[in-house]
């Protein structure tokens, strides 16, 4: 009984700074509109800032308090000003992933600045000192924690109830252009909104990092967890939010003593996100919008001549590279076209569907190890594919009714959970050794696998051009148009789903095969669900919607780190600052770097380019205008 | 100032939505006292006017004036709070806010105060009082334009524009809404009415503009132009097509 009491007290300690983060979240979503996925990454950042603020000398208190109070609300305006403003009305994806990269640009400039390798502590406030209540011992601390919980939420409940600014913040939410008609700063209150909700993740982040050790990434995901709930809240009920947070917490620290799966090794880590899966489905189902018009003209889809052509091109280019290639760089671009091959496999679903996975490289993952258990035959490369496929499949029925960001959230918490219970698997990937993993049909000439992995991508490539003419292709993007006007056509929006889900992660599988193939062994860390944004955000950024926009995205992956060498630590830094500063320049030009190189070239038919910002009415009007004058 | 100062005036207005243009060259002048009618067709461009002149949109060419001052270019938040009022089309409330939480965000005007916004309010519409606590989005649609008129009765406005503010409502509550509009008027205030509805705009106005196309095609006081609305509405241009 004792210890059922004292794992619940700790439980709702962290449960307490669950219920802060996810508040943060919950208030810039209502202000912005824009899920911040680097919500978590700012806490991160604010932990850091404090640790070094006691090292310069900074006393316990003020730095504290410099932190929550001054450094991190800075760090919400900058976010504001540079990124969110620029995104205005943009498509998921496009807001998804810049903010995805804004979280991978501060985990990479947080491991630069302070090097990973050296440990870092900091202690918890007033240390060692500690009061029974009920028999149950609580530190200091953890009285702090409870009392910022209790004290916090109602005064940003207050604030938002009395004062004109908070009546404004709501306002804002509600009707963002009439606000400003009244007088009320949308601009204002949006910054607003950021400051808020980036000084309650860096609360989060500081009364956090005394529980762990200081690490850029284990932190982040520790913030992340309070995704979870704020989708109990549905991304806007805050009290919810808050109860969601102390259950959340509640159930983790209950877990580690009373569940226990046997062949789940990890399964109380992934408590936060089996939670955040249920809250999804359980959540009421997200309503249809009608009329929403997509802002975006996307880019031309080449014909089945061109296709064809293009892809002869590639293999007799992909021929060339491979025979005067050095023998060095050879294992480098085996491994890029593989993951070529996973990014292709985004084209249709993200990029053609709209629905945004992020879990892609989970699915690889699925299928390298599917393989290595079958072994490189033919019946081995079908299960690579057939294996992910089933658990796309099965990932996309329990979620089928859910949309855009909560269908994103879903796939998270699948490749966040998978990463743990299943990669770190002994029973799946074999001891620390790692898992090893046959090359398909046995070519182990690295030359001739090369070639065969460049000839699979172009097949596979000109099969998903070939797609996106079908039927079927037309069907994806209505899909990701306007679900509501495919379900008036008497559309059927299910098996288009389901096979998009199936399609994509059995492409994702075959491209995880064909790279475990070229390290011939894969271990624990090697599907990391971080790996899986970074893989979405390069493909975004290059052009989702383009199979030439992949296929460069991959091989800047590859090339980039060969610069490393030459670079130093920096080296590490510079993707993530490439791919961040790409994200940026995304608010601009939607379609990615190739998207809007293809934009630029001249087309055959002329097309009236679709302004954007402006609401379904003042479309109607320029339709009829247009036509009349 | 000087005697023709206008409340409002558009000089040379062009405007429209990316390469589409939907205003062109357009003059308007509301005067410091009265009502302006502004009439016209489903897409003559009667709401992107209204969007310039509430500073929503920024027109590609020409100017608009306040009491004299250019103001083209200026925020909708910034305009507001100058001195004019915008009321849009459809019911302009937030309707996840109780009625008080609506009232105060009246407040923006400098000078405007709460209590001052709650008292008037409640004096003229005392079924506000009665809900005041209640979500404005539970509210009957007449009971939300009153609300959304509450705004135009207390902010005391240099000038105020009224979007289609009958648009779904019974006949009975538009003729009570018009009969407060023309009050608000004599009180000093000038109105820019937009309708499509031109028979009862033509009785409560004293100037008509009528729009089509995007240009304004014929100005006038009500029984000057009484003959030629429907002319201009119906016969001198093609209809729509919808």
């Amino acid at each position: 009984m004792d210890t059922l009491l004292a794992l619940t007290v700790a439980g709702l300690v962290t449960g307490c700074i669950y219920a802060l983060t996810a508040s943060g979240l919950v208030l810039t979503y209502t202000t912005s509109g824009i899920f911040n996925f680097a919500h978590g990454a700012i806490g991160m950042m604010a932990a850091y800032l404090d640790w070094q603020l006691i090292a310069w000398g900074v006393p316990v208190l003020p730095a504290f308090l410099l932190t929550v109070l001054v450094l991190s609300p800075l760090m919400g305006l900058l976010v504001e000003r540079l990124l969110v403003r620029r995104l205005g009305n943009a498509s998921l994806e496009v807001t998804l992933t810049v903010t995805v990269g804004l979280l991978l640009l501060l985990i990479a400039t947080a491991q630069t600045v302070w090097d990973a390798h050296t440990a870092r502590r900091v202690q918890p406030f007033f240390f060692g000192k500690t009061v029974t209540v009920g028999g149950v011992v609580l530190s200091y601390h953890q009285l702090i924690v409870i009392a910022a919980a209790v004290v916090v939420p109602l005064a940003l409940w207050a604030f938002l109830r009395w004062a004109r600014t908070g009546v404004a913040m709501r306002a804002v939410v509600d009707d963002r252009e009439l606000a400003a008609l009244t007088g009320a700063s949308p601009s204002t209150v949006g910054l607003l909104g950021w400051a808020l909700g980036s000084s309650l993740a860096g609360l989060a982040g500081v009364l956090l990092v005394s529980q762990v050790e200081l690490n850029a990434i284990t932190l982040t995901l520790l913030v992340i967890n309070g995704y979870a709930a704020a989708v109990m809240g549905r991304l806007s009920n805050l009290p919810l939010t808050i109860a969601g947070g102390l259950l959340l917490g509640v159930l983790q620290s209950l877990s580690i003593q009373y569940v226990s799966i046997g062949w789940l090794n990890q399964i109380q880590t992934s408590i936060p996100m089996i939670f955040l899966f249920v809250a999804l489905l359980v959540a009421p189902p997200t309503r249809l919008r009608v009329g929403q018009l997509a802002p975006l003209v996307a880019p031309r889809v080449p014909g089945a001549k061109r296709s064809l052509v293009a892809g002869a091109g590639f293999l007799a280019v992909a021929g060339i590279v491979t025979a005067v290639l050095p023998a060095g760089r050879v294992d480098a671009f085996t491994h890029g076209t593989a993951v070529a091959i996973i990014l292709l496999s985004l084209v249709p679903m993200v990029g053609y569907g709209s629905m945004v996975s992020l879990c892609q490289l989970t699915f690889a993952g699925i299928g390298c190890v599917a393989m290595a258990k079958v072994g490189g035959g033919p019946l081995g490369m079908l299960v690579a594919i057939l294996a992910p496929a089933a658990v796309g499949l099965l990932i996309a029925l329990p979620t089928m009714r859910l949309r855009g960001l909560y269908l994103s959230l879903a796939t998270l918490a699948f490749g966040y959970a998978m990463e743990d219970n299943f990669f770190q698997n002994p029973s799946v990937m074999g001891d620390y050794l790692g898992q090893k993993v046959p090359r398909p049909f046995g070519i182990d000439n690295p030359r001739a696998y090369l070639f065969f992995t460049a000839a699979t991508f172009a097949v596979c490539a000109v099969g998903v051009l070939a797609l996106r003419r079908s039927t079927y292709g037309r069907r994806l993007v209505a899909l990701g148009d306007s679900p509501a006007g495919c379900a008036t056509i008497g559309m059927s929006i299910r098996a288009t789903k389901l096979g998009i889900f199936a399609g994509s992660a059995g492409l994702a599988g075959l491209g995880g095969a064909l790279m475990g193939g070229q390290e011939g062994v894969v271990g624990y860390t090697d599907f990391p669900i971080l790996l899986s944004l970074t893989l979405l955000l390069m493909a975004v950024v290059w052009g989702v919607r383009t199979v030439s926009g992949v296929l460069l995205a991959a091989l800047l992956i590859e090339v980039v780190p060969m610069l490393n060498g030459h670079l130093g630590r920096i080296g590490d830094s510079v993707l993530p600052l490439l791919v961040g500063l790409g994200a940026v320049g995304l608010g601009k030009n939607q379609n990615g770097i190739v998207g809007a190189v293809l934009q630029k070239l001249p087309r055959r038919t002329p097309t009236l380019p679709l302004p954007r910002q402006h609401s379904e009415i003042d479309l109607r009007e320029e339709v009829l205008t247009s036509a009349q004058g | 100032m000087t005697v023709l100062t206008a409340a409002l005036e558009l000089r040379g207005v062009n405007a429209g939505y990316g390469k589409v243009a939907v205003l062109h060259d357009v003059d308007l002048v509301v005067p410091e006292r009265g009502i302006v009618a502004l009439l016209g067709p489903n897409g003559a461009g009667k709401s992107t006017m209204l969007r310039v002149a509430s500073g929503r949109t920024e027109p590609t060419s020409g100017a608009v004036y306040l009491r004299g001052t250019d103001v083209t270019g200026r925020s909708p938040e910034r305009l507001a709070r100058t001195g004019l009022c915008s009321v849009p089309e459809g019911r302009a409330v937030f309707p996840n806010l109780s009625v008080v939480d609506n009232l105060r965000m009246w407040t923006y005007r400098p000078g405007v105060k709460r209590k001052d916004v709650e008292e008037q309010a409640y004096a003229r519409f005392p079924r506000l009082k009665e809900r005041r606590r209640q979500l404005a989005g539970k509210l009957s649609g007449g009971e939300q334009q009153m609300l959304a008129m509450s705004r135009a009765l207390t902010a005391n406005p240099d000038v105020l524009l009224l979007d289609e503010i009958s648009m779904g409502l019974a006949p009975v509550v538009t003729a009570e809404l018009f009969a407060l509009v023309r009050q608000i008027a004599d009180d000093g205030t000038p109105v820019l009415l937009v309708e499509q509805f031109a028979r009862t705009a033509l009785e409560v106005a004293d100037t008509v503009a009528v729009m089509s196309q995007g240009r304004i095609r014929v100005t006038g006081s009500p029984d000057e132009v009484r003959d030629s609305v429907l002319e201009t509405y119906l016969h001198a241009h093609p209809a729509p097509p919808v």
